[in-house]
């Protein structure tokens, strides 16, 4: 046991990826048990397995946003293409844009149109199931998708390619983390005892 | 009350009654620990009879779902130094609770008789 306390990493990993309500609980308890005499390694193993419990627990507790990203990953995707498709049976409409790089804001603006489709759906899903508002996450929603997605896009994708290659479990990830991120406080089970 | 609701408490109450093995273990540890049963003693009992390692959190996970069900309930004590001023949450086994607890043994110790391979008595 060391005289300092526990692991200073260990006490971050507990307040921040463990579950809310149980959080002092289970730090007071460590914390006991530690200066009985248990030792560094059976702490970290505590908070290690309390951890994995908090990340499965909040994944439990997200389960609609998660399903709902993935779903609204495909006609995201879909749109996508097509967009792209129209673009190039048309080339003669990029042969006249005078400035190139505003194409890469208007492809911008198409998926960023998609994940507030999105946002705004889910939000109406929320209020029709939960009979509750969802306007203090709509507007939080609607900066944190695009911006998720700009983050993803461009160490996977690439700024302008994604519409170019061919499709690959890579380029979903941007539609799904930044439509995950956007919806991701709206909270379906109300019931939920760890938050 | 409707077709759906009377399922709806059917399926309520059958999930109320269904303990898990872990889950009956920690209520078993509550009644035993009366008025001293929080985290640390919980655990602490169930290493004893299990020889191994048990971790914090999954009896919290267990509590949780075991209060979700109602069969116990909890409040917090005084805070304490060597917990770092934090209180200590106390459980309790409530009536409900020892009520699924004795159905469930009486469903354990027949279904035990059953197999007489294993040291029960066929009546």
């Amino acid at each position: 046991m060391r005289k300092s306390g526990p692991p200073r990493l260990a006490i971050w990993m507990l307040r921040h990826l463990y579950v809310p309500l149980h959080r002092d609980d289970l730090t007071g308890d460590l914390l006991e048990e530690i200066q009985s005499g248990r030792s560094t390694g059976w702490y970290w193993r505590q908070v290690l397995r309390a951890t994995l419990d908090g990340l499965l627990q909040q994944t439990w507790n997200h389960r609609f946003a998660l399903a709902f990203a993935l779903l609204w990953t495909v006609p995201a995707r879909t749109l996508w293409f097509f967009v792209f498709g129209f673009l190039g049976r048309h080339s003669e409409i990029l042969g006249r844009i005078r400035y190139p790089d505003s194409l890469f804001f208007a492809i911008q603006l198409v998926v960023w149109l998609l994940l507030w489709a999105g946002v705004a759906v889910y939000a109406l899903l929320f209020f029709l199931i939960r009979r509750s508002s969802p306007l203090q996450w709509l507007g939080r929603g609607f900066w944190v998708g695009p911006l998720v997605f700009m983050l993803v896009s461009f160490p996977t994708i690439g700024m302008a390619a994604p519409l170019m290659a061919g499709d690959s479990l890579l380029r979903l990830a941007p539609y799904f983390l930044s439509t995950l991120a956007a919806v991701w406080p709206m909270r379906f089970p109300s019931d939920a005892v760890s938050t | 009350m409707t077709r759906l609701d009377i399922f709806h408490k059917m399926e309520y109450m059958a999930e109320k009654s269904c303990l898990g093995e872990f889950e009956l273990m920690v209520i078993l540890s509550v009644i035993s620990l009366a008025d001293g049963a929080y985290g640390v003693p919980i655990a602490r009992q169930i290493e004893k009879h299990r020889e191994h390692e048990v971790s914090l959190s999954s009896v919290y996970a267990a509590l949780d779902r075991l209060e979700g069900k109602g069969l116990v309930r909890s409040e917090l004590g005084d805070a304490t130094p060597e917990r770092g001023g934090r209180a200590k949450r106390y459980y309790q086994v409530t009536a409900s609770g020892l009520r699924v607890i004795q159905q469930t043994r009486q469903t354990l110790t027949a279904l035990w008789r059953d197999v007489p391979e294993l040291g029960g008595v066929r009546l």
